[in-house]
């Protein structure tokens, strides 16, 4: 989800910046439009490329055009923005070279600080100077340079230029150089160079150099709509010589005439007509876009003698506005594809977080308008909004009136620090009244500056996990609460089989020794039977103690440790046998035990095990002439080691299997076999503290088999054979 | 100040324990100077001559005493460790005499310091023989500290 998320974040924050470019280009647009913007450095292929839009109507512009003198516009960089065709003509190069060169490329090397100076110049200061350019030609033109920064706030810093050529001037003061005496020739040059300066100044104005240098086509026209003049700028933009076009109807060379005219009749109805748009039709069919602009002139006298007129070429005007409507277009389009991604990956998000229950909402900060999709309004129990709009506040009153702070304060803190927040908290479902646990994630999305715009987030109803996992919380509790009550009442029998240790065992003593005391001390007062009586009670008495002893042995046995260690299982159940067996020498048994592999255990706990099972074989077989015992080793089940101790004496009946590893259970009476009933138990409690398993087979008067396993610890424990829980008397 | 010497202090609640042990001992004739007090609060009053024995000379100390765990007032342990905490019988031989098999009270009497430890047997002979051997080890072979001390 946090990635779907960072995504969706992303493809939000670049839709914005696709926006912003779409409005910056509009506004561009706009300003071209209306003439605010007059070159355009558009980065075509990698190439800058100047458009120069002559869409802004400035008369001065005309003259501009039309002087012999080079007039430059330059921005901070150095970069040209715009040259007149004179300037071009200076240096020997098309105007479209010039505009968008770097100005410092046409200024011979020891004028560059110059330059430099010039551009560094304060706005609205003006500066003269002498200038040496550097036409393509290879040469070297003097001119006299006028400059100064654009005041403007909007082209400021752009440096402006009016370069005067020197040339000729400087040609006939050398001549005159060479006639004038040596002393002089300074002084009149000096002289001359003022004089000639303001000649070349004066000659900017001079109408037909005005015209003739204008890029303009420029014309004049009898109120008749002949052409009475032209410059050479009309000549080429309608393929005719000026002998052609003077004295000809003007609106021939339009495609439209009837339009044509009817621009020209403006002109003497209101004195002038402003950017009308026409197209002159050259005689090669080569259609040129113009705007049209007129005014009338008058003579001397007043009287109105015809129009001046300039057509304007705005081809590379038209062709920058189509290539901004290009990009323009290209921008809408990817602005729409980008739109339809999110839209994709939105429906994505929505699709998977439909399938999973979850809530989506978003909260635009600005507005304070949150947005709910159909899930958040279910999980609510609220109907949904046509619209999904809610307002904060059908939020808040939903959330549980105790957990409503807590999280208007995380929210706060998501917005103003942490950027992302994860909550719980219980919410009242509108549809039933019943409380349900939230599970919220939220993200805030940064706009400029970093500050949060919007606010998104997740809910998810948890309740249902909540109460299971409370559920198992409270089994936990349950268990420990078990768990602690067993660990007291193990505590308690430490306390109990202490006290029978210690208690138990004193009138035992006290009886046997108090008949010893009667036997030893009345023995004249005593008769045979007398004697044989308390013999009996001390036999009892002694009895009890064994009881006692092997019971607080069972006991004990619950608490001790089993320390593994490797046990050769052989060699001990000889001992065992042998050890048995000494204290009864009449006894004879044939004695075979196999070759029994070792086992993992604790040695004592399993000695226990064979001097139990060894000696009640022993005790079993007592009355057989033959007796027989055989030890060894079997695979079980699950390919396990089976230990077995066999004999062939008194058996059992199988009905009573059950009871011949409980405590005091015992299947002979103390007459035919003496016993406590504990040597099994004891058995089976150290088999089941070592993983193992034991159990019992015979047949009265055919013999028992006893057999049990000890599972090594090192090995998964034989599937199927879970070994008992561990007990404790 | 009463300065009978005693050779065995023997600390029993129960009296039948503490007859049968008696018995044994003068069997054996090992019984000529003995002392038996039932709780453990007599025991320690008897060595330290206080309460009821103050009268007593406290350097006058038994030669061995026969001390049983589950006693009222202190328990068995808690007179070991008092015996065990003052200079005059920190050396004194303490012998458990007890029905207690338990491992625990075994392991904590050694580490308070005990010289013994005996499991009554419930069988008299094995009893008698017991304490006995036990009279016999401490009254006449063991060479005892205490009277070192108080001369």
């Amino acid at each position: 989800m946090i990635a779907q998320d960072t995504s969706e974040a992303e493809c939000l924050a670049e839709n914005r910046e696709l926006r912003a470019r779409l409005t910056e280009a509009e506004q561009e647009l706009d300003a071209i439009r209306s003439g605010g913007v007059d070159a355009l450095v558009v980065p075509v292929n990698g190439d800058k490329r100047v458009f120069t839009l002559k869409g802004a109507d400035h008369a001065y512009r005309i003259l501009i055009e039309a002087m012999q003198q080079g007039a430059l516009i330059a921005n901070a960089e150095g970069l040209v923005l715009y040259a007149n065709r004179s300037m071009a003509s200076m240096l020997n190069a098309p105007l479209e070279k010039v505009i968008g060169s770097v100005i410092s490329d046409w200024i011979a090397p020891q004028n560059q600080a110059f330059l430099n100076e010039l551009l560094r110049l304060d706005s609205g200061v003006k500066h003269d100077g002498e200038l040496l350019l550097t036409p393509t030609d290879g040469t070297q033109l003097p001119t006299f340079v006028s400059a100064g920064k654009l005041d403007l706030s909007r082209e400021s810093g752009q440096l402006w230029m009016v370069v005067s050529d020197l040339s000729e001037v400087i040609e006939r003061k050398k001549r005159d150089s060479a006639t004038l005496a040596q002393g002089l020739v300074k002084e009149a040059q000096e002289d001359a160079d003022k004089k000639l300066t303001a000649a070349a100044h004066q000659s900017a104005s001079y109408m037909r150099s005005l015209i003739e240098a204008s890029l303009d086509p420029l014309v004049t026209i009898s109120t008749e709509g002949k052409i009475t003049d032209v410059n050479e700028a009309s000549a080429k933009i309608t393929g005719r010589t000026r002998a052609e076009l003077i004295g000809t109807d003007f609106s021939a060379y339009f495609t439209d005439p009837e339009a044509a005219r009817k621009g020209h009749e403006r002109v003497f109805a209101e004195g002038f007509v402003q950017d009308y748009p026409l197209s002159i039709r050259r005689a090669d069919g080569h259609v040129t876009d113009v705007l049209y602009n007129a005014s009338l002139y008058r003579d001397e006298q007043g009287r109105v003698q015809g129009a001046f007129a300039a057509a304007r070429d705005i081809t590379a005007r038209k062709r920058a506005e189509a290539e901004i409507l290009k990009l323009n277009a290209e921008l809408e389009k990817r602005v729409e594809e980008r739109t339809k991604a999110l839209a994709a990956s939105q429906e994505r998000l929505r699709l998977a977080a439909e399938a999973a229950d979850i809530g989506f909402w978003d909260w635009d900060l600005e507005s304070n308008i949150v947005r709910w999709d159909k899930l958040m309004f279910a999980i609510y129990g609220m109907p949904p909004s046509d619209d999904g709009l809610i307002r904060y506040k059908d939020w808040t009153s939903h959330v549980h009136p105790d957990d409503v702070a807590e999280q208007e304060a995380s929210l706060r803190d998501t917005i103003v620090k942490a950027g992302r927040n994860q909550r719980e908290f219980r919410i009242i479902r509108d549809s039933d009244d019943k409380t349900r646990t939230i599970r919220a994630s939220d993200a805030a999305i940064r706009g400029e500056g970093g500050k949060a715009t919007h606010v998104v987030g997740i809910n998810l109803d948890v309740t249902e996990t909540f109460e299971r996992l409370e559920e198992i919380r409270k089994l936990n509790a349950s268990l420990k609460n078990r768990a602690a009550e067993l660990e007291t009442s193990v505590k308690e029998l430490d306390a109990f089989s202490y006290s029978v240790s210690h208690d138990l065992r004193a009138p035992l003593r006290a009886i046997d020794g108090f008949s010893r005391i009667v036997e030893e001390d009345y023995t004249p007062k005593l008769d045979d039977e007398g004697r044989r009586l308390i013999g009996v009670i001390r036999g009892e008495a002694q009895r009890m103690g064994r009881l006692i002893d092997d019971l607080l042995t069972f006991s004990r046995l619950g608490r001790q440790k089993v320390e593994s260690g490797r046990i050769d299982m052989e060699a001990m159940a000889r001992k065992v046998f042998e050890e048995l067996t000494a204290v009864e020498p009449g006894h004879v048994i044939q004695f075979n035990l196999q070759s029994i592999p070792p086992a993992f255990g604790s040695e004592a706990m399993i000695r226990q095990v064979w001097v139990n099972l060894i000696g009640n074989a022993v005790k079993f077989t007592g009355k057989r002439e033959r007796a027989e015992i055989e030890i060894g080793v079997e695979p079980g089940e699950a390919g396990e080691q089976v230990y077995f101790v066999r004999d062939n004496g008194a058996g059992f009946d199988m009905r009573y299997a059950d009871k011949l590893f409980g405590v005091f259970q015992r299947l002979h009476t103390h007459e035919e076999f003496p016993g406590t009933g504990v040597g099994l138990a004891l058995v089976q409690r150290i088999v089941h503290r070592h993983g193992g398993r034991v159990w019992g087979e015979g047949e009265i008067e055919k013999g028992a088999t006893f057999r049990f396993t000890i599972p090594d610890p090192g090995k998964e424990p034989a599937s199927g054979q879970q070994p008992p829980p561990t007990q404790t008397l | 100040m009463n300065n009978e010497s005693t050779d065995i202090l023997i600390v029993e609640d129960n009296q039948n324990d503490a007859l049968l042990t008696i018995r044994s001992l003068k069997q054996h004739n090992l019984a000529s100077s003995l002392v038996h007090v039932t709780d453990g609060q007599a025991a320690v009053d008897y060595l330290f001559a206080k309460g009821a024995y103050s009268e007593r000379n406290p350097l006058n100390l038994p030669k061995v005493v026969l001390l049983d765990l589950k006693l009222p007032k202190l328990n068995g342990l808690e007179v070991l460790s008092l015996i065990r905490a003052d200079g005059r019988t920190k050396i004194l031989p303490v012998v458990i005499l007890t029905s207690s098999q338990e491992e625990s009270d075994l392991i904590e009497s050694y580490k308070l310091g005990a010289n013994s430890y005996i499991v009554k047997p419930v069988e008299f002979e094995n009893f008698s023989k017991a304490i006995h051997e036990v009279g016999l080890y401490w009254l006449l072979l063991n060479k005892p500290p205490v009277r070192a001390i108080s001369q």
